[in-house]
């Protein structure tokens, strides 16, 4: 007997297939500028806890859960679970979730060939693994028979873009973010709802989890994917995996993307194992890659940060020891990794997302947690609304990841408007990810405008307690801005693979924070929200802007922003220079009110620590990609040759 | 209206001292350390779980150290291992220090545990 919510979810299903047919080219969104979405997600198919249609039903819906609990109504949702294999049905969430009349962990040898939410598994595909209640489903099976088909679902019924992609697990490295849409037509635009095929494929060639030695099979039982190498760790591993990017900018380099995630939580490369990512990986995946490898997506697990570290799911193993201000350290530090490769004039830009598993001690219906936001609650990846005839798609997604006009926000301390952009004496503003052409001397002006909204996701009216420590008076569910960054650095070209400087030495811990990739990058300037012209809309929310300008440079150069809640020097949360500390600092403030949940860690007193959640939503960021500026009559920059090698490609498509 | 002024300049001299730096020891790297496997993450969620045992079974850091082994099974069901043995570290680091605690008057809603 399955749970009750079954019932109801096939009930929904069908409603959404028999309105497949009528989906419109153009999906819901709000009109922004830019649409919100998320990535890099789990569900029971691996290792999360909820169901995948629960998991994208909490993300891109509206109003209340009926099981209970908030959504999150994003614009648009990439599912995004491990390679591998896994044993539970994800048509069905995990006990531990808790979620009422779906609270059975049910398993794939106990469903096998029963119709279920309208998807029927007859066999489990490749390589027998596990017996009993460990058997197991490899997961190219999962994108190709049970989650792509639920992404169909879901995207007519919210008439939203939803994409079926991955987290691949590197051979010889973490985790990275991948996903090939070519194929996927899940609205079925024009006709069929395609398939997820091709993400299953790279999947089963190139996971290291996936030890799948079959795959999917023709009609005579010979495997269709071939050449497949189990060369899965160290250098050998990174060869593989420098191939896997290879292989998808040969097949898919419009339609793909690689961005590796929660890079430093490996520690650093292991020769001989699978560590973390040293620059030298990110260099060599950008150099096999040029228009799908294009960045790196900054840690989710942003409510684990406990008494002893932990946010992001970051060890003192990590490179740089734990997380600053919720990022890695390779984003974080100014004069980190990111600047090296934008030192280079590399097009790498930086994402975010939830990295969804589960609510911890708390069940998934709490809006408390002491694990994972949800996609939508708390992170949130801003990419370029396409409105008009075209409509926003899944191939905007990709374009706008791969343009760099993107943005990155945590605790909705900015909302869907951004403005950054820079132009010279022409007057032609150029945004993130382009490149502004100057003569040297000249006056650059930078504007940026941005929208703090009136409110967040937060459960905690209290006032924020790492702002207290300074005299400020701010409830955690409304979000504050306290100053913007403006962060330059040279460019002094591309590296080529084995010069000097190419490959630089990594460390694992706080040792790994000391590195420095590029010693020109600097806060330029530090702009106080309180110097900005400010507007209050009606809504409660607060426009800012301002303008400032400075010498067009005689070499180039980048210039982006990040901007916090947090005033520079606040204790255990900031340096003198405004600088995120590392984020176990914040469990040295006491979280004294007596609405502070329970779920917090305590001291030996029983004093609550700024943790979990409360540490999350206390300590707020957001990071805007770059603008870039060269002298004119200077080479062009990397980012702009890989641009404009992506407008090639497309031109080419479209002659097709 | 604010201004500052172009930071290349400022900032060239630290910029070839980094370069220098950086190449130094190219392509070092950390010796590698074995991979956890199955056996490993069973014994190290079975220690933890024991551990969790000795505490009351109302005891609040119990019902947490329990939460944290029900996701390493989990890890361990998806061949995660390292995830496993990171979420069993958890689970003893919780019973060790006793970090949950509830104060008079306080209470918690617990999500039923797995049997």
């Amino acid at each position: 007997m399955f749970p009750s919510s079954k019932v109801v979810l096939l009930s929904a299903a069908s409603v959404a297939l028999a309105s497949a047919g009528t989906a419109v080219a153009d999906t819901v969104n709000n009109g922004n500028p830019y649409l919100a979405g998320d990535m890099h997600n789990h569900n029971t198919c691996i290792d999360g806890s909820v169901a995948a249609g629960y998991s994208i039903d909490r993300s891109v819906a509206t109003g209340v859960s009926p099981t209970g609990g908030k959504n999150f109504n994003l614009d648009w949702f990439t599912l995004g679970n491990h390679g591998g294999s896994g044993n539970r049905d994800c048509r069905f969430s995990d006990a531990s979730a808790g979620i009422p009349g779906d609270n059975v962990t049910t398993y794939w040898n106990d469903t096998l060939g029963k119709t279920i939410d309208g998807i029927t598994i007859t066999s489990l595909k490749g390589t027998p693994s596990g017996t009993g209640s460990n058997r197991q489903m490899w997961h190219w099976q999962h994108i190709e028979e049970m989650e792509y088909p639920i992404i169909v679902q879901r995207s007519a019924l919210y008439n939203k873009v939803l994409i079926e992609g991955m987290e691949w697990v590197v051979p010889g490295h973490e985790h990275t973010d991948v996903a090939v849409i070519a194929g996927q037509n899940p609205l079925g635009i024009g006709g069929s709802t395609g398939n997820a095929n091709n993400m299953a494929e790279f999947e089963f060639l190139y996971d290291r989890q996936d030890n799948d030695q079959i795959g999917p099979v023709d009609g005579s039982n010979n495997p269709i994917w071939t050449g497949k190498s189990f060369n899965n760790s160290g250098t050998l591993g990174h060869a593989k995996a420098v191939a896997g990017v290879q292989w998808l900018q040969s097949r898919y380099p419009l339609t793909s993307y690689v961005v590796p995630t929660h890079s430093e939580r490996a520690g650093a490369f292991s020769p001989s194992g699978n560590g973390g990512y040293n620059i030298e990986h990110f260099r060599d995946f950008n150099n096999a890659g040029p228009t799908i490898a294009i960045g790196i997506e900054s840690p989710g697990h942003m409510a684990q940060g406990s008494k002893s570290g932990g946010s992001g799911s970051y060890t003192t193993n990590a490179v740089g020891g734990g997380t600053y201000g919720l990022e890695g350290v390779y984003t974080a530090k100014v004069g980190g990794l990111w600047d090296g490769l934008l030192g280079e004039g590399r097009n790498s830009f930086v994402f975010v997302s939830s990295d969804w598993h589960t609510r911890g001690a708390l069940a998934a219906t709490s809006p408390s947690t002491n694990s994972d936001f949800m996609p939508g609650e708390y992170s949130k990846l801003y990419v370029p609304n396409t409105p008009g005839a075209v409509g926003f798609k899944a191939q905007s997604i990709v374009d706008g990841m791969r343009s760099g006009n993107s943005y990155s926000v945590n605790a909705d301390m900015i909302g869907p408007d951004l403005v950054f952009h820079a132009h010279g004496s022409d007057g032609v503003w150029h945004g993130m990810g382009e490149t502004l052409v100057v003569t040297p001397g000249d006056t650059v002006t930078v504007e940026m405008q941005l929208t703090v909204p009136a409110g967040n996701n937060s459960p905690y009216s209290f006032n924020n307690p790492l702002l207290a420590q300074v005299g400020i008076n701010q409830p955690l569910n409304k979000p504050s801005l306290d100053h913007v960054d403006l962060i330059t650095g040279q460019i002094t070209g591309v590296i080529a693979p084995g010069a000097p400087g190419y490959a630089v030495p990594n460390f694992s811990g706080v040792a790994g924070a000391a590195v420095v990739y590029n010693s020109s990058t600097v806060i330029a300037q530090q702009i106080q929200a309180s110097s900005m012209t400010k507007v209050v809309n009606a809504d409660g929310s607060t426009r800012l802007s301002f303008t400032t300008t400075f010498v067009a440079p005689s070499t180039p150069m980048y210039i982006r922003t990040r901007g916090t809640n947090i005033p520079v020097a606040t204790p255990n949360v900031t340096d003198t220079a405004g600088n995120p500390l590392i984020d176990v600092n914040n469990a040295n403030v006491v979280c004294s009110d007596p609405a502070c949940p329970v779920h917090l860690d305590t001291d030996g007193s029983g004093n609550k620590l700024v943790t979990y959640d409360v540490q999350a939503w206390s300590n707020t960021w957001f990071y805007a990609n770059p603008i870039f500026i060269r002298p004119a009559g200077t080479p062009q920059l990397l980012v702009e040759t890989n641009a404009a090698l992506a407008k090639t490609l497309a031109a080419r498509a479209s002659r097709r | 209206m604010s201004r500052f002024n172009c930071p290349i300049v400022c900032c060239a001299a630290g910029l070839v001292a980094g370069l220098v730096v950086l190449g130094a020891s190219p392509g070092r790297a950390e010796p590698a350390e074995a991979e956890p496997t199955r056996e490993d993450c069973i014994a190290a969620v079975d220690k933890a779980r024991a551990l969790a045992a000795t505490l009351p079974e109302d005891d609040l850091s119990r019902y947490f150290a329990e939460r944290s082994l029900l996701q390493a099974d989990v890890e361990a069901g998806n061949g995660e291992f390292d995830d496993c043995i990171e979420y069993a570290e958890r689970a003893t680091v919780e019973v060790k220090e006793h970090r949950h605690v509830l104060r008079p008057g306080e209470t918690f809603e617990r999500v039923p545990m797995k049997k």
